[in-house]
């Protein structure tokens, strides 16, 4: 088992793999020479490289003026995968941690649950994070004014999934029974546009009611001291921007077949400089230096509970966290992780927003 | 007397010239250090390899015409084996043996499962020479440098295994084929591109932790004299044209190179110095 959990959800072609491999390379980029190093597996590097690749490559083979939709999730993963990140103190052996991103496809939660309600319950159990991607435009975009939020939202990314039954599964540790304290981080993607329009602060006020059932559950008397809530909006590419959804010569949005969301999403570049900047993410490091600072908490907390708890409940807690007790003693990545946490955004002229802060991040 | 083994690793991507590179190394150094202390002798089936690639980067100056432009990728066929090449190394007025061994990987095993296999022999090296395709990295403002030398990929090696820093290290960066940029008097500009592609390695080698276990040097190389870049063929609304599918995936298809004047020739310049750097370096971790 992997020393911290981390279960990736959102809708289909949502890009979370995409979005992973983001995540990692502009961590690297940042932070670059910093006493905490985040690397993937190697044998795994190679897939989350192409995924850059995908993504770059939307500027190598579009000239500026053209409009279209990028498709970067050409070849969506239908069942679950599993990507290992390694977190370590730069020159030093023995102080390792294992980071186990798990990506499921949403359809577990719902059309095949009884099918895979096992395994579901089982990562359910181990997971400490889940980062649930939103597709920006379509949480946003044809706004339905008395919901407040986008008409394809609740067909494209599904807010439906995390229904009560399941997200108590999450909250709560299925062996001793209580709430264990966990993070659930939005992830608004493809936010180019709205960044650009300095209208950020839609993002967040559009997740809080694209997502209401789901928020006011975690905010509930049994969860609000034990989940911490975040919106981390992200540039997924930069420089390539949201413009609309494919019509047809009516004007009207061309639907998909077998589903009630628009067939194209079309994209474009702003302007010839932003074409000529090319692919410029903004923000992708953040859900990870926000792992690393939920992780530097319950460390702390760990530490502390170990002085208070009587003996059982410590060799629970022991089992349970054991890569969060085995960092307990490890003060060099304490100190380390610390300076990470510090590099947290949390403005919300960005979109930034903590809504539930249970372990005071 | 006793013979003590270093091993060298060539690391780059597919059709970055790792071998053809490793061939005018040795020409260049033998010309350049004769009379020298230290002498570098090929063994074995070294000496035919090595002769063969000089062959055939020879073979462009007999079969190509002044004004014409060509794709060198598809003259020259990458390796698709790890393949080793054996050196002794003499030094005047030692007792002792070395024996170099330099490791040319197969660039596509980059971007496989075969890539944990380098890490380990990364760990073992005692020199890594990692190879850089200049003109990836250098024209349409680099866009096609990731897809090319597989820039992501390198930092996860350097930086998943602290084993790596387990003996003390000399990396190398070597940008390969820099004709066109050194007559150009843009040099300056190939140094600094290394420094901010590779930007991520470097730091993390500088870090406190581990710079002291860590030489790291930048070591351009003309690898055929007179034969320059001329482009990227690109289709007609002006964009690079890109393999979609394949190991080489999202690179530009065809790269034109030429010549740079009428009497081209075979004329590799600081080749040398790759080797001069690693034997001063296994000097120094011999002392």
């Amino acid at each position: 088992m992997a020393d911290f959990n981390i279960l990736m959800v959102g809708g289909r072609r949502t890009g979370k793999t995409s979005v992973l491999a983001s995540m990692l390379d502009s961590y690297q980029k940042r932070f670059a020479g910093h006493d905490i190093v985040l690397s993937s597996k190697v044998e795994t590097s190679y897939i989350l490289e192409d995924k850059i690749l995908s993504l770059k490559n939307v500027f190598a083979t579009h000239c500026f003026d053209d409009e279209f939709d990028p498709d970067i999730d050409a070849s969506p993963n239908m069942g679950k995968v599993e990507y290992t990140f390694y977190m370590s103190i730069a020159g030093k052996s023995g102080s390792k941690y294992e980071l186990r991103f798990t990506d499921i496809p949403g359809e577990w939660f719902v059309d095949d649950y009884k099918e895979h309600e096992m395994e579901v319950n089982q990562l359910f159990a181990e997971c400490n994070i889940m980062i649930i991607a939103v597709d920006t435009p379509h949480l946003i975009e044809d706004e339905n004014v008395s919901l407040g939020y986008g008409r394809f939202h609740d067909e494209f990314n599904r807010p439906a999934f995390f229904t009560n039954t399941i997200m108590d599964k999450f909250l709560v540790d299925q062996d001793a029974k209580f709430a264990s304290d966990k993070m659930v981080l939005f992830m608004p993607l493809k936010c180019e546009k709205y960044m650009r329009e300095g209208r950020s602060y839609i993002i967040p006020q559009a997740i809080e009611k694209g997502y209401a059932n789901l928020i006011a559950h975690l905010k509930g008397d049994n969860f609000r001291g034990h989940c911490t809530i975040a919106v981390l909006p992200i540039l997924t590419i930069g420089n390539f921007v949201f413009s609309r959804f494919g019509e047809n010569e009516s004007g009207e949005v061309v639907l998909h077949p077998t589903r009630r969301i628009p067939l194209k999403s079309l994209y474009t570049f702003p302007d010839q400089r932003s074409y000529k900047n090319g692919f410029a993410p903004e923000y992708c490091e953040q859900p990870l230096v926000y792992i690393l600072a939920y992780i530097l908490k319950m460390v702390r907390k760990a530490n502390d509970s170990s002085q208070n708890g009587t003996w059982k409940e410590r060799m629970k807690k022991l089992l349970s966290f054991f890569g969060i007790l085995r960092m307990a003693n490890d003060q060099q990545m304490v100190v380390a992780l610390n300076s990470i946490s510090s590099m947290m955004i949390k403005s919300k002229e960005k979109g930034f927003q903590i809504i539930q802060n249970a372990i005071n991040l | 007397m006793s013979q003590i083994e270093f091993s060298v690793l060539m690391l780059g991507a597919r059709r970055t010239g790792k071998s053809s590179v490793l061939a005018s190394m040795l020409d260049n150094f033998q010309r350049v250090t004769s009379g020298c202390d230290v002498t570098l002798s090929a063994i074995g089936e070294t000496v035919c390899r090595l002769q063969a690639k000089k062959d055939e980067l020879m073979n462009v100056f007999n079969t190509k015409m002044y004004g014409d432009t060509w794709v060198v990728d598809a003259l020259l066929d990458p390796n698709s084996a790890k393949i080793k090449y054996l050196f002794n190394m003499n030094v005047h007025g030692s007792d002792n043996e070395y024996k170099l061994v330099f490791t040319d990987i197969p660039g596509e095993d980059i971007a496989s499962a075969k890539i944990s296999d380098i890490a380990q022999d990364m760990i073992r090296s005692h020199v890594i020479i990692i190879t850089v395709d200049t003109p990836h990295l250098m024209e349409e403002e680099g866009r096609f440098n990731e897809a090319f030398n597989k820039i992501s990929t390198l930092n996860q090696l350097f930086t998943a295994d602290n084993r790596l820093f387990s003996i003390n290290k000399l990396i190398l960066f070597v940008p390969l084929k820099c004709e066109k940029y050194y007559h150009e008097g843009r040099m300056k500009e190939v140094r600094e591109a290394v420094k901010k592609e590779y930007d991520v390695i470097i730091k993390h080698l500088g870090n406190k932790n581990i710079s002291s276990k860590v030489t790291m040097a930048i070591t351009p190389i003309l690898t055929m004299g007179d034969v320059v870049f001329s482009h990227f063929q690109k289709n007609d609304k002006g964009l690079v044209n890109v393999c979609l599918d394949g190991v080489e995936k999202y690179r530009p298809k065809y790269v034109h190179y030429t010549f740079r004047n009428k009497n081209p020739k075979f004329s590799p310049h600081f080749c040398e110095q790759p080797l001069i750097y690693t034997l001063s370096f296994l000097r120094k971790c011999v002392q």
